[in-house]
């Protein structure tokens, strides 16, 4: 599966779950439609919601979502049937973040294993960040410190899979382990996520 | 004569979601239980009397697999039904819950009419036992 494959499943299988689960429309990101001065990045640092799962199998790695904050009370809220502002949806926003996660990781991975079976992933692992600039674009290099600086925590991006949520960016990020590593570190990691 | 039921689940939403979806059923509701994990979970149904349990797969501490497995052991939980609510599509695991008599399966996301329609099934003694979407997919 190439990264343009990989990109699409995740950018319809997202789209299929955020319109289904918490009723918000999705469109693909198209850089070229956003303000050049932010280098086609989201406009101006904001507070954030990450959402992280692991996952192993014939190919093993990590699978993030990155959003707004207001984006994941917007989520919550529509999930719950409330109110924007309600103290539940904003209280429940980053439990809501992981599950669309939880759910979007559910149902690529049988395509990414290339098998309906033999498989397994984690629970979603939410960190909080403030005043962050959500970046849309592939790194350069492919290669990520991911919760860590030791060569065994690294993980090779695959894709970036960016979107446009209700007008505001969101990013899903996919990582592999290098070929033929395991995932020995993923419990710390994890909890370093949180 | 009303139902009690325990919901299992990581995520306070989904716990949130299923509990509303299953006070707007129609079904008559006596106390829902909620519990953030499978160890929480057979506490909770090991202390009251519960009619069905929804539980998700992949949760911490102790997952749905285990605790749906600790039920089947136990003679006085075995007959509770359970209703597995779910993002896994991981056939291994969803053919050992089959082997543990789980009554339906429900794959998120799900629309409240689905989940209805599961309660009802089971509750409204229509068939619901033999419901199990994932089983064939």
């Amino acid at each position: 599966m190439d990264e343009k494959t990989l990109r699409l499943l995740l950018l319809e299988t997202a789209s299929g779950v955020l319109e289904n689960a918490a009723y918000v429309m999705i469109e693909p990101y198209e850089a070229s439609e956003r303000p050049a001065e932010n280098g086609g990045k989201a406009e101006g640092p904001v507070d954030t919601v990450k959402a992280s799962i692991f996952f192993t199998g014939s190919v093993s790695g990590l699978l993030t979502m990155t959003v707004p904050h207001s984006l994941a009370v917007t989520i919550s809220a529509n999930m719950l049937g409330q109110e924007g502002d309600s103290e539940e949806s904003a209280a429940k926003s980053a439990d809501a973040v992981g599950e669309i996660l939880n759910v979007i990781c559910g149902m690529i991975l049988p395509h990414l294993q290339g098998s309906p079976a033999g498989y397994a992933m984690g629970t979603p692992a939410i960190s909080r960040h403030e005043s962050h600039v959500i970046d849309p674009l592939p790194a350069e290099s492919p290669f990520q410190p991911v919760g860590g600086s030791s060569d065994e925590q690294r993980f090779a991006k695959v894709v970036t899979c960016p979107m446009v949520i209700e007008d505001e960016i969101a990013v899903i990020e996919l990582f592999f382990t290098p070929s033929g590593q395991g995932l020995p570190n993923l419990p710390q990691l994890c909890t370093l996520e949180k | 004569m009303s139902y009690n039921v325990l919901v299992v689940d990581d995520s306070a939403v989904t716990r949130s979601i299923i509990s509303r979806t299953i006070r707007l059923s129609g079904i008559p509701v006596g106390k829902i239980l909620t519990a953030p994990d499978g160890a929480e979970g057979i506490k909770a149904v090991s202390g009251n009397w519960v009619d069905i349990v929804f539980v998700d797969i992949n949760m911490p501490v102790l997952d749905g697999c285990g605790m749906v497995e600790r039920m089947a052991a136990d003679g006085l939980l075995n007959d509770t039904p359970v209703v597995v609510v779910t993002s896994e599509r991981n056939e291994d695991r969803l053919e050992r819950l089959r082997r543990l008599g789980v009554s339906a399966f429900i794959e998120k996301p799900f629309t409240p009419e689905r989940l209805r329609q599961v309660v009802v099934g089971i509750l409204g003694g229509c068939n619901g036992r033999e419901d199990s979407s994932l089983a064939t997919t």
